[in-house]
């Protein structure tokens, strides 16, 4: 297995981060148009910074088999904390961390399938239309389709991240609230009168108003009756278990 | 003198403990010789480390009349080295599986549906247990029976339908499924023209939906976020087929509660063995 240390040279000579450091978490050159910047940390902790413009460096975090359930950062504007496991090989190939052409020809579909991952995620933390995701991203409903295939490199504009980023720091907040989906309260009126989806689709999203929102409708979705299938199931009639999706369970 | 009447024999049955999945024990091989014929008529060859395991259901092995259920069905199953990707129940003709990971950890077994299916007489079990060490673990029976019942029911889906989604884009959309669970997940689809076999320069027009358990739907926002992303990457890699043109308005991830008979009804259950042209 390389080293952290190998493994962004390699990455710095391939090109595809422009800028390698190696520092006591010192700030980086912020001001260069395209940086990227692996740092450890004196506790041995690793990070990629980054700014957005730095797609490459969206195509090496893949590269660093960082697995994906641990992609709960924001790669476009905040560091991100690898510690030294998400270096590890997932497969027991020797060669799982060589650098090769093709490695980094085939890494911007893995940075297209982490930009649909995070997008499906907090559509499925929500549980809305794509017609109501798109509204809540302010883009529309085919702009949105294309976001959402990975055989498509897109480099989102600065006001489409800063709405992405602040739609999903507030589904962590609803998620802290409920674990149900939102959709079935979406156009509920709330107590200022206005409902969840407008204060979601304003221009300027108001993040005390939606809080407070959640709660309310947190609090509402408690209230609601129960629903068919939690009723059949407290009544004992349950499904029959069925076979997994995938053909190969050997 | 007269022998056991066919009430005794059945609970005689019962009470050895056949039933689906049982394997024949090697010392029944020769009072059920004559029964096993090829088309040819010559027996087949049946070594001693083949499994003949009995796949008829459980409650008619036991019917409590003989003259309901004269036969019991048997499967011939052969072991070899590996497991062959393509026949893990993708197949609907052969097929590859491990009769019982718990106790034959390193054994793999293959079969044609047809040609190595017989049916003996039932009575025949009433002289015999079944084989004590050998067996299969219940839910490769269920997975068996399933297959069985696949070959039969499965929507035939055109071939230049199943033409148009190479190996590699059915790796995909294996990967895509992920370690979603059946149970809480099953995906259907709408083919346009399904009784068509188009011509290179029609399309297939489809639409994809994930329906998701109502109680998984409202409770558990982490299947739902799973299924949301398995959704989104299982159509990309139906876009990316040639010939095929997914409706992207029409596809859905949606909550079983709200996924209608009439939906039902225009789609099919997804299911990779019905992909097999060959």
């Amino acid at each position: 297995m390389k080293s952290f240390t190998e493994i962004g040279n390699e990455l710095a000579r391939q090109s595809i981060l422009p800028k390698i450091c190696s520092c006591q978490h010192n700030p980086i050159e912020r001001d260069s148009p395209h940086w990227g910047a692996i740092v450890v940390n004196d506790q041995g902790e690793f990070f990629i910074y980054t700014n957005f413009t730095a797609t490459k460096t969206k195509t090496a975090i893949p590269y660093l088999e960082i697995p994906k359930s641990t992609l709960t950062y924001d790669f476009f504007e905040r560091p991100f904390v690898a510690t030294e496991h998400h270096l590890s090989p997932r497969s027991s190939s020797p060669s799982s961390h060589e650098v090769t052409a093709s490695d980094v020809r085939s890494t911007p579909s893995a940075a297209s399938q982490l930009r649909v991952d995070r997008l499906a995620r907090i559509q499925g933390t929500l549980g809305v239309s794509t017609h109501d995701f798109a509204a809540f991203l302010y883009t529309s409903r085919a702009g949105l389709y294309k976001w959402l295939d990975a055989s498509k490199n897109i480099d989102l504009q600065e006001t489409k991240r800063s709405r992405l980023n602040k739609i999903e720091s507030l589904v962590k907040a609803w998620k802290e609230c409920s674990n149900a989906p939102l959709k079935p309260v979406l156009r509920e009126p709330l107590a200022t009168g206005k409902t969840i989806y407008e204060l979601l689709t304003a221009q300027n999203i108001d993040d005390d108003a939606v809080i407070n929102a959640f709660k309310e409708l947190a609090e509402k979705l408690q209230a609601k009756p129960k629903s068919w299938a939690q009723r059949m199931a407290e009544a004992g009639f349950t499904r029959r278990p069925v076979e997994r999706l995938m053909p190969d369970e050997e | 003198m007269t022998g056991p009447s066919t009430d005794q024999i059945c609970a005689q049955i019962d009470s050895l403990g056949w039933k689906a999945g049982s394997v024949l024990p090697q010392n029944m091989l020769s009072s059920i010789q004559s029964f096993l014929r090829n088309p040819d008529n010559t027996s087949p060859q049946i070594d001693s480390n083949d499994w003949l395991i009995i796949i008829s259901q459980t409650c008619d092995v036991v019917q409590r009349k003989l003259d309901r259920e004269p036969f019991v069905e048997i499967l011939h199953c052969q072991p070899q080295k590996q497991l062959r990707p393509d026949f893990q129940w993708r197949s609907t003709r052969e097929v590859d599986f491990m009769p019982n990971q718990e106790t034959h950890e390193e054994v793999y077994l293959t079969a044609h549906a047809i040609k190595n299916r017989y049916s003996i007489p039932r009575e025949l079990l009433a002289s015999h247990s079944p084989d004590p060490i050998r067996t299969l673990e219940g839910r490769k029976v269920i997975r068996l029976q399933k297959w069985y019942a696949l070959r039969y029911t499965r929507p035939a889906w055109p071939d230049a339908f199943n033409n148009r989604i190479s190996n590699n884009s059915k790796k995909k959309l294996e990967v895509a499924l992920g370690d979603l669970s059946g149970n809480d997940v099953e995906v259907r689809i709408a083919i346009a023209n399904k009784d068509r076999e188009l011509g290179d320069a029609e399309n297939y027009s489809i639409a994809i939906f994930f329906v998701v358990d109502q109680l998984a739907w409202e409770k558990r926002p982490d299947i739902r976020e799973k299924a949301s992303i398995a959704f989104n990457t299982f159509k990309t890699v139906l876009k990316d087929c040639n010939g095929i043109l997914l409706n992207e308005e029409l596809s859905e991830l949606i909550n079983g509660e709200n996924f209608t008979w009439q939906q039902t009804k225009t789609t099919d259950e997804w299911n990779f063995a019905n992909l097999s042209v060959d």
